[in-house]
């Protein structure tokens, strides 16, 4: 079995949906994934480990991925055994008919999105899309009463799709976006040893609601710069391939009016110093991640952004290139041990 | 329902066995009955035909075949094209895990992505959809997989224990499988000729095969059908509901059944106490039609196992269905037998 493919099915089961952090307990993850023993979890459910440096005027750098994956929350219960939900994090209802998924209630429920059957479909013809809020979700139970007894409004629901191999080193599962940010980050820390600079590492949280975890996280400290690696767009049919990254050609630094261009630059030239693949994009208006917060907190911090090239995003079916997040770890390291100065910049 | 019979279920419901392509089933099935029959042969077609007695005027048909994916094309990048096998609707396939065998390969379904559609009340058609394995290139690709090669979707068997709520792929018609394979292990039908058919959701090809060269007085058709029991579909448009027992249809899109026999039967549940339920809407059509129509015709009977989202990834039954679906047809048989010894 592909190694990184044993991790994100640990992973998998750490996870949970944004704004439900606090259920995955720290104890589990540090017995999971021993790297991270000494991590503190704050009352957000981030999760902080430190690396420290022994030379005098070392520099501090954040690096940072985001834990939560998005889900749905149990919002009102329904005769019959059915319910509805309401999204956590950005959900295409397209993808919804026909998929299974885990109710996290009292017991771990399976619930299907209902679908009409083909043999029905000319009267229900319109290609007019729903909406999440309107898709009943089944749980064969068939009484609400005894619904009741099991899940809550509020419960947190998770797609039930299993971690898979692919060819050419690409896995499926749901949530890579951000298991595989995550899971380069955890790699780069298992093989780091007396880097260069200080280095916080930080797993957060709720990045796919405001990325509320960041804003707290930051606060009270002070860094030099900070990088974040979380799941970027990769190419596929009809999708704007300017907006998009190969999937297998390693991770991506963004170019964007809204970070820090100067330290995208730097990463750049780290990269080439150690032939590792990157990818550059131009997203003019931000990137979608948590650097948009991180950026300016705590009196600003000059931020890069890395994205590991994810297929069918936010769906039970993402897919990744476990190389990718290989070549993302090699690359974060090699950025713990670069010469930062305090803006943002490398001195190669 | 015995712990042994779930794993038969489970076993029956992740065999591979796509239109056209149930030879690892029939084999699983074959392995399974073949000391409890009196004869089993597998015809032309790839029916798997056992009997027990030999003065059987009735034929119980249930099709092995569930619907899937057929590979059509292979894209530069790698990417292949499919159509369904059998009624499946577009709208249930995006983001769905796919499998194949010979290599065993997994892949998912991508989609194009709906906002580019130049008209949004367009319904969305496998022509937008297509399999990633993980290839780049159509020469790796057509290294693994060929045109015309079949593909099942990635589900697990689950049963919630507290409702004995099964959920899996396939249960179109492996539950009319395990229904006849469980008859015939366990002796509850002792007279009979079991038929496990071909090319069901393809148009009723192997049963009309059989059917056609062999006569027979009854035909029972061991299927599922759609139990739309949702919320937003009003009772006029509902066809059976999960939980009220087998479905015993009066008339469907395909048949109008023998209204003096079907009644017969209901009088005998209502007496024996076995809760059952017909039809509620004329849709769908099963393989009582070929028992119908084909030959040279047959008092047709169609019992079905009630069961939500059939023809997708997964769908949805009570075990409890599916034991009163037993119950209902034992007591079929019971019926048939009387009236052939009058």
């Amino acid at each position: 079995m592909n190694p990184i493919l044993k991790k994100i099915s640990v992973l998998s089961q750490l996870v949970t949906v944004t704004g439900y952090e606090k259920e995955s307990e720290l104890a589990r993850w540090i017995e999971a994934f021993p790297c991270l023993n000494g991590a503190k979890m704050d009352a957000l459910g981030n999760i902080i480990v430190t690396k420290e440096a022994k030379a005098i005027g070392a520099k501090r750098l954040l690096i940072e991925a985001h834990r939560d994956v998005i889900g749905f929350c149990v919002s009102e219960l329904l005769d019959g055994g059915f319910f509805r939900a309401s999204a956590c994090g950005g959900i295409s209802p397209a993808i919804l008919p026909g998929t299974e998924l885990l109710v996290h209630g009292k017991q771990v429920i399976r619930a299907i999105a209902t679908s009409i059957p083909p043999h029905l479909k000319k009267e229900n013809s319109s290609g007019d899309e729903k909406k999440v809020s309107e898709i009943y979700f089944d749980t064969g139970i068939t009484s609400k009463k005894r619904l009741e007894g099991m899940i809550h409004i509020g419960d947190p629901v998770v797609f039930a799709s299993k971690p898979l191999p692919m060819q050419n080193n690409v896995i499926t599962a749901p949530g890579l976006d951000n298991l595989a940010g995550v899971l380069a980050m955890i790699e780069c820390l298992e093989t780091l040893h007396d880097p260069k600079n200080h280095v916080d590492f930080l797993i957060s949280a709720g990045e796919e609601t405001l990325s509320s975890g960041v804003r707290f996280a930051v606060k009270n400290q002070s860094y030099d710069c900070a990088i974040i690696t979380d799941a970027g767009f990769a190419k596929g049919p009809g999708l704007d391939s300017t907006k998009c990254i190969e999937m297998g050609k390693g991770p991506s630094v963004s170019f964007t009016d809204t970070l820090c261009v100067t330290m995208s630059k730097s990463i750049c030239s780290i990269a080439c110093q150690h032939s590792l693949p990157l990818q550059c994009v131009a997203e003019p208006g931000g990137t979608g991640t948590s650097a948009t917060a991180l950026q300016i907190s705590n009196g600003g911090i000059p931020c890069a952004v890395l994205s590991i090239p994810v297929s069918n995003m936010h769906t039970p079916a993402e897919t990744v290139n476990t190389n990718d997040i290989r070549q993302t770890a090699f690359l974060l390291n090699a950025i713990c041990n670069a010469d930062w100065d305090a803006h943002g910049e490398v001195i190669l | 329902m015995k712990k042994s019979d779930i794993a038969l279920l489970e076993a029956l419901t992740m065999e591979f066995g796509p239109s056209g392509f149930e030879d690892s089933v029939r084999d699983w099935i074959r392995s399974e009955i073949e000391p409890y029959v009196d004869s089993i042969t597998v015809d032309p077609m790839g029916n798997l035909i056992a009997t027990k007695g030999n003065t059987a005027n009735v034929a119980i048909s249930a099709h092995m075949d569930e619907v899937g994916l057929m590979i059509t094309g292979i894209e530069a990048n790698g990417k292949l094209l499919f159509s369904p096998i059998g009624g499946i609707s577009p709208e249930v396939l995006p983001a769905k895990q796919v499998r194949f065998v010979n290599p065993e390969i997994y892949g998912v379904i991508g989609s194009k992505p709906i906002h580019l559609k130049q008209n949004k009340e367009e319904k969305l058609s496998f022509s937008d959809l297509y399999i990633d394995i993980g290839t780049d290139s159509k020469e790796e690709s057509e290294k693994l997989i060929h045109i015309g090669d079949p593909a099942v979707f990635v589900t697990e068997f689950h049963i919630q224990k507290n409702t004995m709520t099964l959920s899996a792929k396939a249960l179109d018609n492996r539950l009319g499988c395990f229904l006849l394979i469980h008859a015939i292990q366990n002796d509850l039908i002792s007279n009979a000729v079991f038929l496990f058919t071909v090319q069901e959701e393809t148009g009723l090809r192997g049963a009309k095969s059989w059917i056609d060269s062999h006569a027979v007085e009854y035909g029972i058709a061991l299927d599922t059908t759609t139990a739309n029991d949702l919320p937003g579909i009003p009772p006029h448009k509902r066809i059976a509901s999960i939980g009220k027992g087998g479905v015993i249809s009066f008339a469907d899109g395909a048949t109008v059944y023998r209204r003096d026999y079907i009644r017969k039967i209901f009088n005998r549940l209502a007496e024996k106490k076995i809760p059952a339920q017909t039809k509620t809407r004329r849709t769908g059509g099963n393989e009582a039609s070929a028992f119908e129509k084909n030959g040279i015709g047959a008092t047709a009977i169609s019992l079905s196992v009630p069961c939500r989202y059939i023809h997708g990834p997964v769908g949805i039954a009570f075990i409890r269905d599916i034991e009163r679906t037993e119950e209902a047809l034992i007591e079929i048989i019971r019926l048939i037998e009387e009236e052939t010894n009058e």
